[in-house]
C-alpha cells in the first residue's frame, strides 16, 4: 500500500477531546537577546531591585493563572498538576538562582539580563548533565520561569510584556515542543483552535486548560514541529490523539464525519443519559458496555449504560509466563463488580486459544479454543471459576462461556462450578447463589441448536463477528469482499432471529455483544429480531440510544420485512436510505471513492 | 543521637521528584536553621527546589539532612516526619 498521496499522520495521547482542521502555527520559542552591560558602581543597587522587582511580578503572574487554573480544574482529579505552578513560585525565589544572580550584579557589576542568563545557562547545564530522563526534562521549567523573568526584566513599571503568543491566526493549531502554564493560558485566550505538543508528561496544564475550553489537544508528539510549517493544514483528532499534517481531500471529508459523528454523540448523550432505551410504542431493551479493564467502568454510567454485557478476561492471562492466580483474579474481578453496582456484570470465561495465543499454553492443546481449551485444562479452569464465586459477593455477576458448540459443554461447566463451590466451601468461603450462567453464541452450530442450549443456560449472548465468520466460512484478518461480511445477508439474519426465537420461547435473555450492536443504523433491525441486551464499546451507546428512542418497533418489523425480499446489497442500500432520511444528525451519506487505506 | 542530623530513606515511588521536592522546600522554608541534603557526595540546600531535584533522590535512595543554628532540631524533625510519611502522597 503506497502512502504518497496521503497526509503524514502522526498518534500521540489525546488528552482533550474534539476534532478539528485548522492550520499549523509552530511556537518556537525564540532565545532573547541579552545585552552584556557593565555598570558604574552608583547603578549596582537599582539594578538588584530592578532583579527582585521582576521576580516579584512573575510570582504575581503564577498567582493569578493559579486562580483561573484552579477554577478550571474544579471538580476534576487534576489538582495535582497545578503542584507544577506551586513548584514554579519555588524556583523562582531559589537560592541557587537568587543569590547566584545577585552575586554577579553585585561582584561583577553586570546587568540584570547578563547575571540572570548565567545563572540560567549554569542550571540549565547541571540539568542536562542528569542521567535520569525523569529529572533531566525539569530543566524544562527552568527555561519556562527563566524566559518570563527575562520578559518582565525588558518591562518597566507595572506593565505585564505581552506574550509572544498573542499574534496567532484565527483558527491556529499550536504546535510547540511544550508550553508553559502562562503560555498555554495566553494561547487559549487567543482562541486557538487546538494544541499539539510533543512533550508528554510535562503537559499536565496545557491539558486542564484545554480540557476546560473545550479545546482539542494531543501530546505526546515526538518530531511534530518537524514535519508541520507554519500554514500547513493539519486535522488534530483529540478522541483518538491522532494529527494528520497536510491531509487529502478524502482523509479532510473522512474526518469531518468523525467530527461529526463526535458532535452526534456529545448531544445525544446531553439529551438521553438518564433515559430509558425505549421505542416510542413502549419496547424497552437494555443497553451495556463491553470492557477490558475496571478502570473504564466510570464511562459505563457517564454515556449512560446500565451494566457490563461483556467484561473480558484475556487481558489477565495474556503476555505472562504463568496464569493469574485464584486472589489476582478475584481482586479484578471484584473491582469491576463493585464498580459497577448495582448494575449487572457478565464476565467472560477465558476465551483464548486458536488465533489468541497465550504464552503458558502447553502444546498439547494447540489449537483448542475457549471452553475447549479450559475444559482440556481444568485445574487452570477451576482457577477462574473459583475467582468468580469469591467475587460475586461483591455485586451483581453473570457468568458467560465462550465458544459454545453443545449443550454437553454446559453441563461441563456447571459440574466445575459445583466442584469450584464445594472447594472453596471446604475453605470455609461463601458466595451468592444463583449465578446466572450464559452460553456465548458464535458458532453456526450453536445457532441452529439453540432450542436445546435455551433449556441449559440462563441467557445467550451472540458475538457476532464469530458467528459472521463461521457461518460465511472466511478467515479472520483476510480482507473479504463487502457481500461476504455484510450481516445484512438473509440467510445471518434467519439465523439470528432462529437465536432471539428460541430465548424468547424459553424465557431467557437473548443478548448481543459482537460489532453489530454498537452500530447505530443496526438498531433498528436488532430491535425487529428481537434482542433484549445490546453491549458494545460505551462510546457507542449514546447513538444507539438515541437510534432506538426515535424509532417504533413496528417500523422496524416492517423493515426487516422488506429485506428478506431483498439481496444484502439492496438491503444495505435500502438501510442507508432508510437512516438518512430518519437521522440526518446522527448518520451521514456513505461517502463513496474514499481510498481504501488502514492506520 | 544528634538530634540535628538524621539519615532518611526516600519511600515514595516518585522519589523527590517535583512534589516531593516542592515540599521538602517549603518546610525547610519555615526555619530560620542553615539545612542541607546529602546524598553521597553531593550536598545542596534544602531550600532549593533546584538543588533538591538536582540531587535525583530516587524511592530507596538514603540521605541525610543536617542543620545549624536556632531551631536546626526542630528543623529536622519537621523533615523527617514529612520524609517518612512518603510526603504526604
Amino acid at each position: 500500500m503506497t502512502h504518497e498521496n496521503l497526509g503524514i499522520v502522526l498518534q500521540g495521547d489525546g488528552v482533550s477531546e474534539g476534532i478539528v482542521l485548522g492550520t499549523v502555527a509552530r511556537w518556537d520559542r525564540h532565545e532573547t537577546l541579552v545585552e552584556h552591560v557593565r555598570l558604574p558602581e552608583s547603578l549596582v543597587n537599582a539594578e538588584v531591585s530592578r532583579f527582585h522587582d521582576s521576580i516579584a511580578r512573575a510570582e504575581r503572574e503564577i498567582d493569578e493563572l493559579y486562580v483561573s487554573l484552579t477554577a478550571a480544574a474544579m471538580g476534576t482529579t487534576e489538582g495535582e498538576h497545578l503542584g507544577l505552578l506551586d513548584a514554579h513560585k519555588l524556583m523562582l525565589r531559589d537560592p541557587s538562582i537568587v543569590n547566584d544572580t545577585e552575586r554577579y550584579i553585585r561582584e561583577e557589576h553586570l546587568n540584570a539580563e547578563w547575571a540572570l542568563s548565567m545563572t540560567l545557562k549554569r542550571l540549565e547545564s547541571m540539568f542536562a548533565a542528569v542521567k535520569d530522563p525523569f529529572f533531566r526534562e525539569r530543566g524544562q521549567d527552568i527555561h519556562h520561569i527563566g524566559e518570563r523573568l527575562m520578559q518582565f526584566l525588558a518591562q518597566s513599571g507595572d506593565e505585564v510584556p505581552p506574550s509572544p503568543l498573542s499574534q496567532l491566526p484565527q483558527g491556529a493549531v499550536l504546535f510547540a515542543h511544550s508550553l508553559s502554564p502562562a503560555e498555554a493560558l495566553a494561547a487559549s485566550r487567543q482562541k486557538v483552535a487546538a494544541f499539539v505538543i510533543e512533550a508528554g508528561s510535562t503537559s499536565g496544564h496545557t491539558a486542564i486548560i484545554a480540557r476546560s475550553l473545550g479545546i482539542p489537544a494531543v501530546v505526546g508528539l515526538q518530531g511534530a514541529t518537524d514535519v508541520a510549517g507554519d500554514g500547513d493544514r493539519v486535522i488534530v483528532d483529540g478522541f483518538e490523539g491522532e494529527i494528520v499534517v497536510r491531509p487529502t481531500q478524502y482523509e479532510e471529508i473522512l474526518y469531518g464525519r468523525r467530527a461529526n459523528r463526535a458532535k452526534a454523540v456529545r448531544r445525544a448523550v446531553r439529551q438521553n443519559r438518564t433515559l430509558p432505551a425505549e421505542t416510542p410504542d413502549g419496547f424497552s431493551i437494555v443497553l451495556k458496555a463491553n470492557l477490558d479493564f475496571a478502570a473504564q467502568a466510570p464511562h459505563v454510567d457517564a454515556l449512560g449504560g446500565q451494566g457490563v454485557g461483556l467484561y473480558r478476561t484475556e487481558f489477565l492471562f495474556l503476555d505472562r509466563v504463568r496464569p493469574p492466580t485464584e486472589e489476582e483474579q478475584t481482586a479484578a474481578y471484584v473491582s469491576v463488580l463493585e464498580a459497577l453496582r448495582p448494575h449487572p456484570v457478565t464476565i467472560r470465561t477465558l476465551d483464548v486459544g486458536g488465533d489468541k495465543l497465550i504464552r503458558f499454553s502447553g502444546p498439547e492443546h494447540a489449537g483448542l479454543r475457549a471452553i475447549r481449551y479450559c475444559l482440556a485444562n481444568e485445574e487452570l479452569f477451576l482457577v477462574q471459576l473459583r475467582a468468580l464465586l469469591r467475587a460475586s459477593r461483591h455485586g451483581e455477576l453473570r457468568i458467560l462461556v465462550p465458544f459454545i458448540a453443545a449443550p454437553f459443554e454446559i453441563r461441563e461447566v456447571r459440574r466445575l462450578l459445583a466442584q469450584a463451590s464445594e472447594q472453596l466451601a471446604a475453605r470455609g468461603i461463601k458466595h451468592a447463589p444463583n449465578i446466572p450462567v450464559g452460553a456465548m453464541i458464535e458458532i453456526p452450530v450453536a445457532a441452529l441448536s439453540a432450542e436445546h442450549l435455551a433449556k441449559e443456560v440462563d441467557f445467550f449472548s451472540v458475538g457476532t463477528n464469530d458467528l459472521m465468520q463461521y457461518t460465511m466460512a472466511i478467515a479472520r484478518d483476510t480482507a473479504s469482499p463487502d457481500y461476504l461480511t455484510n450481516p445484512l445477508q438473509p440467510g445471518f439474519l434467519r439465523l439470528l432471529h432462529m437465536i432471539t426465537r428460541a430465548g424468547h420461547h424459553a424465557g431467557i435473555v437473548t443478548a448481543i455483544c459482537g460489532e453489530l450492536a454498537g452500530k447505530p443504523s443496526f438498531a433498528p433491525i436488532l430491535i425487529a429480531l428481537g434482542f433484549n441486551e445490546l453491549s458494545m464499546t460505551p462510546e457507542s451507546i449514546p447513538l444507539v440510544k438515541e437510534v432506538i428512542r426515535r424509532t417504533p418497533r413496528s417500523e422496524a418489523m416492517a423493515l426487516l420485512q422488506k429485506f428478506g425480499n431483498m439481496s444484502a446489497e439492496e438491503a444495505k442500500d435500502y438501510l442507508d436510505s432508510y437512516m438518512v432520511e430518519h437521522f440526518p444528525d446522527i448518520v451521514t451519506p456513505r461517502f463513496r471513492g474514499a481510498p481504501h487505506y488502514m492506520r | 543521637m544528634d538530634p540535628t542530623r538524621r539519615e532518611l530513606v526516600i519511600p515514595n515511588e516518585k522519589g523527590l521528584h517535583v512534589r516531593a521536592a516542592t515540599a521538602l522546600a517549603r518546610t525547610a522554608g519555615r526555619f530560620a536553621a542553615q539545612i542541607t541534603v546529602t546524598r553521597g557526595e553531593e550536598r545542596v540546600d534544602a531550600k532549593s527546589i533546584m538543588g533538591l531535584l538536582l540531587l535525583t533522590a530516587s524511592q530507596g535512595t538514603t540521605i541525610v539532612v543536617e542543620a545549624k543554628g536556632g531551631d536546626a532540631a526542630e528543623a529536622v524533625t519537621a523533615i523527617g516526619e514529612l520524609v517518612e510519611s512518603g510526603f504526604y502522597e
